[in-house]
């Protein structure tokens, strides 16, 4: 409990760091003026800063927590000199004047917070950040430089979130690194609040910030050390600094706008979408406004903040997007990966587009966590686009929100990739909401009942998906237990850490990485390294190149047993394991068999 | 006693009682807010439409 407390603790240093670390970045570019967007933007930027800032440093050698706390310490120190000043004078929500419902949707997003930190105190155990999100971050720290992981094609995405995570691991542990997907959350949750507020008042800025932070996919994907929840607050950062253009005429808010789309193409390549929906309805409103000079004050930061990962691609690989558009997989891993891609969702033809929203509310499970998006968004969306002001700001939101759409149609039908844009269709849903109880007694019954039953289904999902992570968190449960229920193939990790030593290298094909304590080298997560149909010549030498001493493979790969024949080796263990099928729903398969062999002949 | 408006021009009060009522009915072919009726119907029939959806997913996957 202790500990949990203290990551908390440590989280809010962090974010005070980001905010000292922004103020300092957009000092040159003064105030606007709106202290909320002032500080989110300074929190932002900060944030931006810090992983840019590890990102040259790791690539220079130069990973080191003494170097890193001392920063954070100076920063959070300016971080609190510069909220005393935001805060100072401001005028803070007047809660004794909210009315009932108002107080019952602030109780709403308040108790998602702390089920986020509950969930996020725990041991790291989505597939993805075992694998990479974190599981990259803990061998950069160990190493402490950041170096090529040709072993799985996703770590050649912009890594700007997981740079904060590798932070986090530099000033504590890996729980800490889980906070910074949590905190840009959080931030996100401001930043849609915010901008509903200035857009519609009150009423629409509550309801915003409920339907986009109090339902389960964003609760999901905030404390699973996934990427989307940054992706969502650069997203509504950027588009609260355009709106604040459209509305005020300020420059320095294009040129913030920009430090955020740029941010968001440095995150993840799903991001380069989200600039694209962002620039096509910045385009249709501000039409008549667009000179060279305010599209350059957008573009050029944005070009800066995205390009050292795009340029880092290119020197390594020879392709700024790999492995996608240019190619560079070998052909079996290139096939597996545009598999994966496609085996999210329920087809790609006109029709299945047309029935996304039908089969993503009864049928959710196929876009791979989709029954967690809550139903408000379709239900009320719509009439949002309908009624949210003039022509010119409708045509633009619908064509944003097309371009986003089915570009995520036509990529990867994930329901957690549609997250960025969320924060825009939250608001929209806020202001559909609000429309339709302005409209008669009927209006008003439907309105409210469809949205308290759709928030307290939520609530039910979220509540049983954050429990899990209670008795880990609060201290009642061992890691070592917890573990073992939430990580898939765990008991064959533990039996080589307990077994193997700093002078073996086992050779696996696991995703728990981050838990794997001894030396390692994988197959690569879809054959990158070792296809499947490698032959004997190809597996000696690849065992060989690596100084493989052992070999882990499940006894039902029959592709990598065949492969382990080709070795003179001898069986050392058989070790049950459990896959996870679902560590959100607590769903484990049948237990297989992890076989342990050792190289007769150590290279 | 009631002061009357003698202006000469004025216009004069003889519409019946069933202009009156017909004036001051409510249209029926518009909703609360002046939406056409149809549109007013789907806006409340749509949402209703995709909480029962998403409802009905939410009991099969807690029935297995």
């Amino acid at each position: 409990m202790a500990e949990s407390l203290a990551h908390v603790l440590l989280a809010g240093a962090t974010l005070l760091a980001w905010l000292g670390a922004g103020s300092l970045v957009l000092l040159p570019l003064g105030r606007t003026g709106d202290r909320l967007l002032d500080g989110l933007n300074r929190i932002g930027v900060g944030a931006l800063a810090f992983a840019l800032a590890t990102f040259a440093a790791g690539w220079a050698g130069g990973l080191s927590s003494a170097a890193y706390r001392s920063v954070v310490a100076l920063a959070a120190v300016g971080g609190i000199w510069v909220a005393r000043l935001l805060l100072r004078g401001a005028r803070l929500p007047r809660i004794r004047t909210w009315r009932p419902w108002e107080l019952a949707l602030g109780g709403l997003v308040v108790t998602y917070v702390v089920l986020g930190a509950i969930a996020t105190c725990a041991p790291i155990s989505s597939p993805d950040a075992l694998l990479y999100h974190a599981g990259d971050p803990a061998r950069f720290v160990e190493a402490g430089r950041i170096f090529e992981v040709p072993s799985n094609s996703s770590s050649y995405e912009p890594f700007t979130v997981q740079m904060l995570v590798l932070d986090g691991f530099l000033l504590w542990d890996s729980v800490q690194g889980a906070f910074a997907p949590f905190l840009l959350s959080l931030v996100a949750m401001a930043a849609v609040a915010g901008a509903a507020e200035r857009v519609a008042g009150r009423t629409v800025a509550l309801l915003a910030a409920a339907v986009f932070f109090a339902q389960p996919l964003t609760l999901w994907d905030a404390t699973s050390t996934f990427i989307e929840s940054g992706l969502a607050c650069a997203v509504a950062l950027a588009g609260w600094n355009l709106m604040r253009f459209l509305r005020h005429g300020e420059a320095a808010s294009l040129v913030v706008a920009g430090l955020f789309a740029g941010a968001a193409a440095g995150m993840k390549y799903l991001g380069l979408i989200a600039v694209l929906a962002l620039t096509v309805g910045a385009a249709i409103a501000l039409h008549r406004r667009l000179t060279l000079g305010r599209v350059l004050a957008f573009a050029v930061p944005a070009a800066l903040v995205a390009l050292p990962w795009y340029v880092k691609n290119a020197i390594l690989t020879g392709n700024p997007v790999y492995p996608h558009l240019f190619g560079g997989l070998n052909a079996s891993a290139a096939a597996e990966l545009d598999a994966t891609m496609a085996s999210f969702g329920e087809g790609r033809s006109v029709a299945d587009f047309l029935l996304i929203p039908v089969r993503l509310l009864k049928d959710g499970e196929a876009f791979d966590g989709g029954e967690f998006l809550s139903p408000l968004y379709l239900a009320f969306v719509p009439l949002g686009l309908l009624v949210c002001g003039r022509r010119r700001v409708r045509v633009a939101a619908a064509a944003a929100i097309a371009v986003y759409v089915v570009a995520w149609f036509l990529t990867t039908q994930q329901a957690r990739f549609l997250v960025p844009l969320l924060p825009a269709l939250a608001v929209l849903a806020a202001i559909g909401i609000v429309a339709l109880a302005a409209r008669g007694r009927l209006g008003r019954a439907v309105a409210v009942g469809v949205t308290a039953a759709a928030l307290l289904m939520g609530l039910g999902i979220s509540a049983v998906y954050a429990a899990q992570f209670v008795p880990v968190a609060a201290g009642h449960e061992s890691e070592e237990d917890f573990l073992s229920r939430k990580v898939s193939l765990y008991a064959g990790v533990d039996w080589l850490n307990t077994r193997l030593g700093e002078d073996d290298k086992v050779l696996l094909n696991v995703w728990s990485l981050l838990y794997v304590d001894v030396p390692y080298v994988t197959f690569g997560t879809m054959g990158d390294l070792l296809p499947l149909e490698a032959g004997p010549e190809a597996t000696r030498t690849f065992v060989a190149e690596n100084g493989v001493t052992h070999v882990a493979v499940l006894a039902d790969d029959e592709a990598r047993r065949r492969q382990v024949a080709y070795l003179d080796t001898r069986l050392l263990g058989r070790v049950p394991v459990t896959p996870v099928r679902s560590r959100t729903r607590d769903e484990r398969g049948p237990t297989k068999e992890m076989l342990i062999y050792e190289l007769e002949r150590r290279p | 006693m009631e002061q009357r408006d003698r202006t000469p021009d004025r216009p004069t009060n003889d519409d019946t009682g069933a202009d009156r009522a017909e004036r001051t009915r409510p249209d029926r072919r518009k909703a609360p807010g002046g939406a056409p009726r149809a549109a007013y119907a789907a806006a409340l029939a749509w949402p209703l439409g995709c909480l029962a959806l998403y409802a009905w997913q939410l009991i099969g996957i807690a029935g297995g």
